[in-house]
């Protein structure tokens, strides 16, 4: 989403750098004199000239396919039942298993979910998207990158009493 | 269909009322901790499902159709579209924090009803609607912060005040919860062992994770919590050592100079090396926890020995000096109301929130998991003897200065407690002592472990599960140190460079040290404070860090009804001006009485009058100062806080008289692709 609303909105935001380039760090290295910002930038052009494609997963809410929504609901409780499972009409064991399945769906689906807001709470997801922007691989230099970028905004995050 | 969810809720309503009839009407017999349990659920689904509902389609207008900044400031950094549950996940991980477990456990002193109440109350109308309304609010204008809404809704004074509230909140919180570690510690080598152990840990989960194998989180917190636990099981043998007990085993002043050379090395070293680390060892740990914990109250469901009101509602209560109102409201704040969350509401979570709706969920769901950790807190401290309770949680100077003293005043008041009681439950927890341990973690630390040790192992296992939650407040306690050591230098370096530019280059290393020294001062000063004060510390500096962090949320409630009024739907505003009304007259008249109030253990200008009328001391001077500067420090920020309440006052009264035409500072509309993709 680039349209001049979204950059108006973005200045006003506060976030300037944020909302008018989709690559902060480049854009933080380029207007800064900071050496370590410097740094950042050239380690990301170099992540770019090398262009190594992500890995996307389809049930990970990060690295999805780009056509299905990040967001896309998860409903625990609402979970159809797979349209290759027969739906059992007379046998009690069939509905028994029907039942078992959906149960075990919906258990895999929330522990996926555990493990995506855990992988949130622990920056992994971060990091992950910091690879997907900038086309790096996972390696010391990369996360050195990443964690000089986030480091201002892990010291200010609050923490609250 | 229609009735069977009119029949279900109903019931949920009965059920609830009748847990509460429970609490509030049985005496003179110890009730389950079970009914505390149903009680708060039944609130928190009614609230959810009613109030918080009503709030989202009748004061909010949530819109499905809007384009939340996640997705239309989409970089991938800050800004990204994510999944409810994980924002959900995400935003509970930072709110909650050790407030929800020590203020419940203070406030147990008036007895487990008033605090129960106010928890439940104070979160479904209060909390609740404040963390929701504010998340909404933020979301609307592209994740701006509380400050800078309140400057652009409110004037420019709004986010002056909002900047020194916060920067006053963080001072004292971090020398309250500095205090409350050093209470907990002092003359315990296993405490001091293994919370020394965490520092090497965290460090090495640093190296870990940026050399070994990078950026893999949880991989090494799960390391590093194995690495703790191993640590718990040292501080045992060091504990039973004798020349390495000798070594740990700390006073509260050399804990307290240990303490703040940490907060400085931690707000001067590089963040990946120690704040990172600890911070996500702390979380992991901490989720951990309180899920256990939940469970364990609901399996052993243990009974509250705890009255449902005590003697100490009249004020002469010995963990902290004040009546119920209104220093019981001031005491709870996070697992009731706290200024606090608004800023994580404002913070990093409205630029993860995919759609609009989604606020109610996380902003009003995520504060009522919150409040539930206060009630288990509660429970954690009511299912001790108050004898018991009371003499760990007491200040030598209220209950007579010795443990002889101190359990002969105790059971005179109707509380029974022996000399040899208390020395075997130190014994079964490991420790030499328990007596003034105050602060609340030891209280809540006890509480846990007796829950823990009822449900497995018995009382030979009670002291691995006591420090096994002293380490867990601890690692929770010094998280909030560093990070908020760290927090407060950002701000002030910001200000600062107003001034002289140089001094806002946060990566300028001259200007770290001189910052970060500032901070560590700041705080350090009110602990010395607390640490000399024969009272306990707890009782004047909790009460001022309860005092300002609910005139924090008085801000944030000012700014609430400020965006409701001049969104055109004035008629509402009495969904956060009730809460706000609440907060004015307890802040207010909570102050009132710490400032002036007649009795030397509540006002800080009696205490300072009956110091000077008395015995000459040796650091007579200084303290009879720092009652003067403790007054001062109240009587400001309620100063500060009644110009942001009249400023906004007069904009109410403006567009309510149709004198301003009802405007604010949305983000323009702009529809969401995702409505497109749901309709394809």
């Amino acid at each position: 989403m680039s349209s001049r609303s979204g950059d108006r909105a973005g200045q006003r935001s506060g976030d300037r750098v944020i909302a008018r380039d989709p690559t902060p760090a480049r854009a933080t290295a380029a207007r800064s004199g900071d050496p370590g910002d410097r740094e950042i930038g050239a380690h990301l052009q170099q992540c770019r000239s090398t262009e190594v494609s992500i890995t996307r997963s389809p049930d990970h809410p990060i690295t999805r396919s780009a056509d299905t929504p990040a967001f896309a609901e998860v409903s625990f409780w609402s979970e159809q039942a797979p349209a290759t499972v027969p739906v059992p009409h007379e046998v009690g064991y069939s509905r028994f298993k029907l039942s078992g399945t959906i149960f075990l769906r919906s258990l895999r689906k929330m522990c996926g979910v555990l493990l995506a807001v855990l992988r949130e709470i622990f920056d992994e997801n971060a990091y992950e998207r910091f690879l997907q922007r900038t086309h790096c691989t996972r390696s010391v230099a990369s996360y050195s990158s990443f964690v000089r970028e986030r480091d201002a905004g892990m010291a200010q995050r609050p923490r609250c009493c | 269909m229609k009735i069977a969810k009119l029949l279900l809720w109903l019931a949920v309503a009965a059920l609830g009322a009748a847990a509460l009839a429970t609490i509030a009407w049985r005496r003179g017999e110890a009730i389950s901790a079970l009914w505390l349990v149903t009680a708060a659920l039944c609130s928190y689904a009614l609230g959810y499902r009613f109030y918080s509902k009503f709030l989202a389609a009748k004061v909010l207008a949530l819109d499905a159709m809007r384009a939340t900044p996640a997705e239309r400031l989409e970089n991938g950094r800050d800004f990204m579209p994510t999944n409810k549950w994980v924002v959900f996940g995400h935003h509970f991980a930072a709110i909650a924090g050790p407030g929800p477990l020590l203020g419940p456990v203070l406030a147990a002193q008036f007895g487990y009803l008033p605090g129960t109440l106010w928890i439940l109350v104070g979160a479904v109308f209060g909390g609740c609607v404040q963390d929701f309304v504010i998340l909404l609010f933020s979301v609307r204008r592209d994740g701006k912060s509380l400050g800078q809404m309140a400057r652009e809704e409110i004037g420019k004074t709004g986010g002056t005040v909002a900047f020194i509230a916060v920067m006053g909140i963080l001072i004292i919180l971090l020398a309250v919860v500095a205090l409350v570690i050093v209470n907990a510690l002092k003359n315990s080598p296993w405490g001091v062992f293994t919370i020394a152990m965490t520092i090497p840990i965290a460090l090495l989960m640093g190296v870990y994770l940026r050399f070994l194998r990078p950026g893999r989180v949880l991989e090494a917190s799960s390391l590093g919590f194995l690495l703790v636990v191993a640590a718990i099981f040292g501080g045992q043998w060091v504990s039973h050592s004798p020349g390495a007990a000798a070594v740990f085993t700390l006073s509260g002043a050399t804990l307290a100079i240990l303490i703040m050379v940490y907060g400085f090395a931690a707000s001067a070293l590089p963040v990946w090396l120690l704040l990172a680390p600890r911070d996500y060892l702390s979380t992991f740990v901490k989720l951990g926890t309180i899920a256990i914990l939940a469970l364990g109250i609901v399996l052993v469901h243990p009974k509250l020995q705890m009255p449902a009101l005590t003697r100490f509602v009249d004020g002469s209560g010995p963990v902290f000096a004040g009546g119920l109102f209104p220093f019981a409201f001031i005491t709870i704040a996070c697992g009731a109301i706290s200024g606090f969350h608004a800023l994580i509401s404002s913070g990093t979570t409205p630029k993860l929130i995919a759609r609009e709706p989604q606020t109610r969920m996380v902003g009003y769901g995520a504060m009522m998991a919150e409040s539930f950790v206060g009630v288990m807190a509660l429970i954690a401290a009511c299912t001790l003897q108050p004898g018991q309770y009371l003499a760990v949680n007491s200040g030598p100077g209220m209950v007579g200065g010795t443990p002889a003293a101190a359990v002969a005043t105790i059971s005179g008041w109707g509380f029974p407690v022996t000399y040899d009681q208390m020395n075997e439950l130190a014994q079964h927890v490991g420790e030499n002592a328990l007596f003034f341990r105050t602060g609340g973690a030891p209280a809540f630390a006890l509480g846990m472990a007796k829950i823990f040790s009822d449900s497995l192992g018995g009382t030979r296992v009670m002291a691995l599960w006591y420090h096994f939650a002293i380490m867990f407040e601890a690692l929770f306690i010094l998280t909030v140190l560093d990070a908020g050591t760290r927090v407060a230098r950002f701000m002030l370096q910001d200000a600062l460079g107003h001034i002289w530019a140089p001094i806002g280059r946060t990566s300028w290393y001259p200007s770290i040290v001189v910052t970060s020294a500032l901070v560590v001062a700041a705080w350090a000063w009110f602990l010395w404070q607390g640490i000399r004060d024969p009272l306990g510390g707890i009782n004047s500096l909790w009460p001022l860090f309860g005092i300002c962090n609910q005139l924090l949320a008085t801000v944030a409630l000012c700014v609430a009804t400020t965006i409701i009024v001049r969104m055109g739907r004035a008629r509402y505003m009495w969904v956060t001006l009730a809460p706000l009304a609440w907060l004015i007259a307890v802040t207010f008249s909570a102050s009132w009485h710490k400032i002036f109030d007649a009795n030397p253990l509540i006002g800080f200008l009696a205490h300072a009058r009956q110091l000077a009328n008395g015995p000459a001391g040796a650091d007579l001077a200084r303290r009879i100062f720092n009652d003067r500067l403790d007054a001062v420090v109240c009587g400001l920020l309620i100063v500060l806080v009644s110009v942001i309440v009249i400023e906004s006052a007069l904009v109410w009264i403006s567009v309510v008289s149709g004198r301003r035409a009802p405007a604010t500072q949305e983000t323009p509309f702009v529809t969401t692709r995702y409505a497109a993709e749901e309709s394809a």
